[in-house]
């Protein structure tokens, strides 16, 4: 098995405040792995195809887990989610998504495309934590991952 | 005096498709508001609540005790103000989904179900009585199990000090009569109980589920609306409070 601390996480998240609040809560839950931020859906794609100013794919590794925000400007988490599903190089991604939303319709929705767990976003930060730290432990110590090609 | 009809182009009568259009359109209209609300609204909630979370933990200990007071006010209230949203959401979602109407027997074994999860909630053993067998009702599951929830929660939450808490469930007048011993309320109150927000006293309990605020009764009124039925409050003769709540026909 790869030492799962080199396994990258790719947060999608356009609200400056959440990438702070996940950023900390992620680390505060002592994962260890690499984070990167997108800030928007055509950004999350240019990461997964290292393109613009991804390009460095030492830099902008191939991510093993990816957090997706559902409401995001120039394309949303929906549209990026059935892109990543339509591409066959990047259907195997485990996607989460990490959303305000608790609307039932996105629910239905996101799991029809294919994602792997829905979380609605905590609102106290100790909860946030929890969280990020129930994700690293089940997604980096229980799950066994795709391997790269 | 002249006949004015005649001239006058007389208005296109409003049919029923019309009505149902218009509803439907509010009712998308009102989805969308929702939608907004959860998401424009909780995003800086949840910014504030959990930066003064992060302040608390990563720099609780440089605060006197007053800085820590003052950053646990401002977590505390945007759990609040989280509750309340959500508790708005919540009574909004209730009518956007079509009723799912099921013929479901063994009420009493509902509420003894109901009575016992509360139980855990609550100091004192409420009792609960059910003289005689209740009827098949026809109505959503989950939307039932809420209104009836919210009734028995209701005999836990007024039981009187002065007497072993007790609350009787019967049926008449094709309605579940709910009629409790505990503290009553008020005549003026009872139209104002079954409202959002405004519930009575120290209704507010530290093991409520987030975002119910002691609305309950505002949730089985609404429950009972959409299935066409309906629910009235008096205050019992002599002691405690009575309520009637009706599902409508199928």
């Amino acid at each position: 098995m790869t030492d799962q601390h080199e396994v990258t996480i790719l947060v999608a998240e356009d609200d400056p405040d959440d990438r702070l609040l996940i950023d900390d809560a992620l680390s505060e839950s002592r994962l260890c792995n690499k984070i990167r931020f997108a800030h928007d859906g055509e950004e999350l794609m240019q990461y997964l195809r290292n393109e613009g100013k991804f390009a460095d794919e030492i830099e902008n590794p191939r991510p093993g887990l990816i957090l997706l925000d559902l409401n995001m400007p120039k394309m949303d988490g929906r549209e990026a989610l059935s892109e990543i599903k339509k591409d066959a190089d990047l259907r195997r991604i485990p996607v989460v998504i990490l959303t305000t939303s608790k609307a039932e319709e996105d629910v239905l929705k996101t799991y029809d495309l294919g994602v792997s767990s829905f979380i609605t976003k905590p609102v106290s930060f100790e909860d946030f934590v929890d969280v990020m730290q129930t994700i690293g432990k089940y997604w980096f110590k229980i799950v066994h991952l795709p391997a790269d090609d | 005096m002249t006949d004015r009809s005649q001239s006058e182009p007389s208005a296109e009568p409003i049919s029923r498709e019309d009505l149902v259009r218009e509803n439907a359109t509010l009712r998308s209209e009102l989805a969308a508001l929702l939608y907004r609300i959860s998401h424009d609204v909780r995003a800086p909630l949840r910014a504030l609540s959990g930066f003064s979370g992060m302040l608390e933990r990563k720099y609780g200990e440089q605060l006197d005790e007053k800085g820590s007071h003052l950053v646990a006010r401002i977590g505390a209230n945007a759990e609040e103000l989280n509750g309340y949203i959500e508790t708005l959401l919540a009574y909004s979602r209730l009518g956007q989904r079509d009723l799912r109407r099921v013929d479901i027997e063994n009420v009493e074994d509902l509420l003894a179900q109901i009575a016992e999860e509360l139980q855990a909630n609550h100091d004192r053993k409420l009792h609960l009585e059910i003289p005689d067998p209740l009827p098949t009702i026809s109505a959503d599951p989950a939307q039932l199990r809420q209104a009836l929830s919210a009734l028995v929660d209701n005999a836990f939450r007024f039981a009187s000090p002065d007497r072993e808490p007790t609350l009787e469930v019967r049926w008449e007048d094709n309605a579940f009569q709910f009629i409790d011993n505990g503290v009553g309320f008020p005549e003026d109150r009872s139209d104002d109980i079954f409202e959002l927000f405004k519930a009575l006293g120290e209704t507010q309990h530290r093991t409520d589920p987030p975002g119910v605020y002691g609305c309950g009764l505002a949730f089985a009124r609404r429950i009972a609306h959409l299935h066409g039925g309906s629910i009235v409050s008096r205050p019992n003769a002599k002691v405690g409070s009575a309520f009637a709540i009706s599902f409508g026909v199928g």
